[in-house]
């Protein structure tokens, strides 16, 4: 534990109120300490590497893309969810999260030598950009396990999604373009803020078309018929995956739409589907959902080992982000669920203290405080086993049988991020929640409520009334997903204290982190 | 006569010295105080641009 009685510092102290970063870093203890420095001397050289070798389109980026300057503060992002950790914890943390800031690394070196508005007069930009396909960030990417030759890229998500998760004030400036463009601002951030980085024209354009898709919420409605308003000038293709995605029948017409995305391709880049290379995606894909399911399995255990962030950030970002296809991602993969099962064993050998609250995290969270987790963690001892942004789809893909796996690929749209449960109806998001909640042997729910989404918004009561028949304790914690102006960090602690201190009557482990102000903080 | 440092010994301690001084960085977080002047001087440069056009 971080907090000191006799001083009575804690975790709180690190932040300052008119700081973006943190006064310093914690003294986590010799051994730990210096893993934590090691690990930041390899992020600090890895970037260096990466992105050092194109100096002059890296300050061109900063200077032409507002969103490309919050990446130069993802040390800080990795700080802020290691906080406080120790031992094998902080281990699994780091490694998870390193993976995924390798893989934005590479996509934001893939978008500075691709682009057009950084590079328009660059013959070798334009050869990338003719075998690159632009993803739309709420589309998987999976369709590309058939075609080794292209590269894709998705433009939303380098854009908007990743950023706003390491910088709270990323996507301000965005909301209020489109906004004062008039939109309703009762529209969800996400697709407000994607929608705002069109209207001032702070896309990059790295490929010659553009793959969006449908999700059925008023905000991506919206979205989408401005993202292909602003790239009217491309080929687009909508995927649109059934709504209602439990009924077997409604397969048919998924796979007949995805049949003719592989045809949008492969009629804009003149290559054909690739069923070798699909093969061998489709394995690295089941061997990723593999070894989730693996880490879901020791978290219902009394010893869970990968917890909070580390473990919903990866996979959202590994399913979404890579459509499973890093490799670097998979070997981390590897390598955390054996550093995991060796850590489960020693914790039942030494009998282990388990957590003083199991809880589950459910509905959409915010961007802006992805460490919430760990904050819970740290100040009232609240675990979070999982977390419903991991729970994408983990159905294995059918090797070596093209129709059922082209089915298999169809299962993976519909149940990506955000569709699976929030807009998946209430089967999916109300009923599995109470299934969750007894197999990961949880009676507390961190239950985002996020205060633009209607879907969720309209389960509301049902929500309360099923919890309350059942004794489980379903803590509200409004946020407005991207937008910290309307819920603050600091006010969605304020819920969770009122429920810990009023109904669990519980004290505090870290009394420093029961209010400070971040208002600032990345 | 006095005696020449042999060259491995100066590139140690060169090394040694630059450890120190990353760790000392570290444990300050000067590598994000001064990322945080850099940000602050982007965003100021950004909110003033007149350059931006509506694309839609």
């Amino acid at each position: 534990m971080a907090y000191n009685p006799k001083t009575g510092k804690g975790l709180g102290n690190f932040y300052k109120a008119d700081r973006y970063s943190f006064t310093s870093r914690e003294w986590k203890g010799f051994k730990d300490t210096f893993y934590d420095f090691h690990r930041w001397l390899y992020l600090y050289g890895y970037m260096a590497a990466k992105l050092g070798c194109h100096p002059i389109l890296m300050v061109k980026g900063m200077l032409r893309y507002r969103w490309m300057v919050s990446y130069i503060t993802a040390a800080h992002m990795i700080d802020r969810h290691t906080m406080g950790l120790r031992g094998k914890e902080l281990r699994y943390a780091h490694n998870q999260f390193f993976s995924v800031l390798h893989n934005s690394v590479m996509g934001v070196r893939d978008i500075i030598v691709r682009d057009e508005n950084l590079r328009p007069h660059s013959k070798r930009a334009k050869a990338l950009r003719d075998k690159t396909v632009m993803f739309d960030e709420m589309t998987p990417h999976h369709v590309m396990f058939g075609f080794p030759t292209l590269k894709f890229v998705d433009i939303a998500m380098f854009a908007i999604g990743l950023p706003s998760e390491v910088d709270q004030n990323h996507t301000t400036y965005y909301i209020d373009a489109i906004e004062k463009f008039g939109l309703a601002p009762d529209v969800c951030p996400e697709p407000a803020s994607e929608c705002g980085c069109a209207i001032v024209d702070d896309y990059p354009r790295v490929g010659k078309t553009y793959v969006t898709g449908s999700m059925p919420c008023d905000g991506s409605v919206e979205q989408t018929a401005l993202m292909t308003r602003h790239f009217s000038d491309l080929p687009i293709y909508q995927i649109t995956v059934p709504q209602r995605i439990n009924e077997p029948e409604i397969q048919r017409y998924a796979v007949k739409n995805m049949k003719k995305c592989i045809a949008f391709i492969e009629e804009q880049y003149g290559v054909k589907w690739d069923w070798d290379a699909f093969w061998e995606n489709a394995k690295l894909y089941n061997e990723s959902s593999d070894c989730m399911i693996q880490k879901w399995e020791v978290n219902t255990t009394d010893h869970p080992q990968v917890c909070g962030a580390a473990l919903a950030l990866q996979r959202e970002y590994e399913f979404m982000a890579s459509a499973c296809m890093d490799k670097y991602m998979i070997d981390t993969d590897r390598r955390v669920t054996k550093m995991m099962l060796k850590g489960y064993e020693e914790d039942v050998k030494n009998n282990a203290p388990s957590p003083k609250y199991r809880c589950l995290v459910w509905a959409c969270p915010a961007h802006y405080y992805t460490n919430f987790t760990y904050w819970t963690q740290h100040c009232w001892g609240v675990t979070c086993v999982n977390d419903m942004e991991c729970m994408l789809s983990y159905l294995p893909i059918t090797i070596g049988d093209e129709e059922q796996a082209m089915v298999d690929l169809c299962r993976l749209y519909e149940r990506m991020m955000m569709r699976s449960h929030t807009n998946g109806g209430y089967v999916n998001i109300l009923d599995e929640l109470w299934k969750m909640c007894e197999k990961f042997n949880c009676n507390i729910v961190i239950m985002y409520d996020h205060v633009s989404c209607k879907n969720v918004g309209g389960l509301h009561g049902l929500f309360e009334d099923q919890a309350r028949e059942r004794g489980i304790h379903l803590i509200w914690i409004p946020h407005d997903v991207m937008d910290p102006r309307t819920v603050s960090r600091r006010e969605m602690r304020e819920a969770f204290n009122k429920y810990m201190t009023t109904v669990l009557r519980a004290e505090p482990l870290d009394p420093t982190l029961l209010d400070y102000e971040d208002n600032f903080s990345w | 006569m006095k005696k020449k440092m042999a060259w491995y010994w100066i590139v140690l301690i060169v090394l040694a010295a630059l450890y120190v001084l990353a760790f000392v960085a570290y444990m300050c977080n000067a590598d994000m105080k001064l990322i945080e002047r850099i940000y602050k001087a982007l965003m100021k440069y950004h909110d003033n641009r007149t350059d931006i056009k509506e694309r839609i």
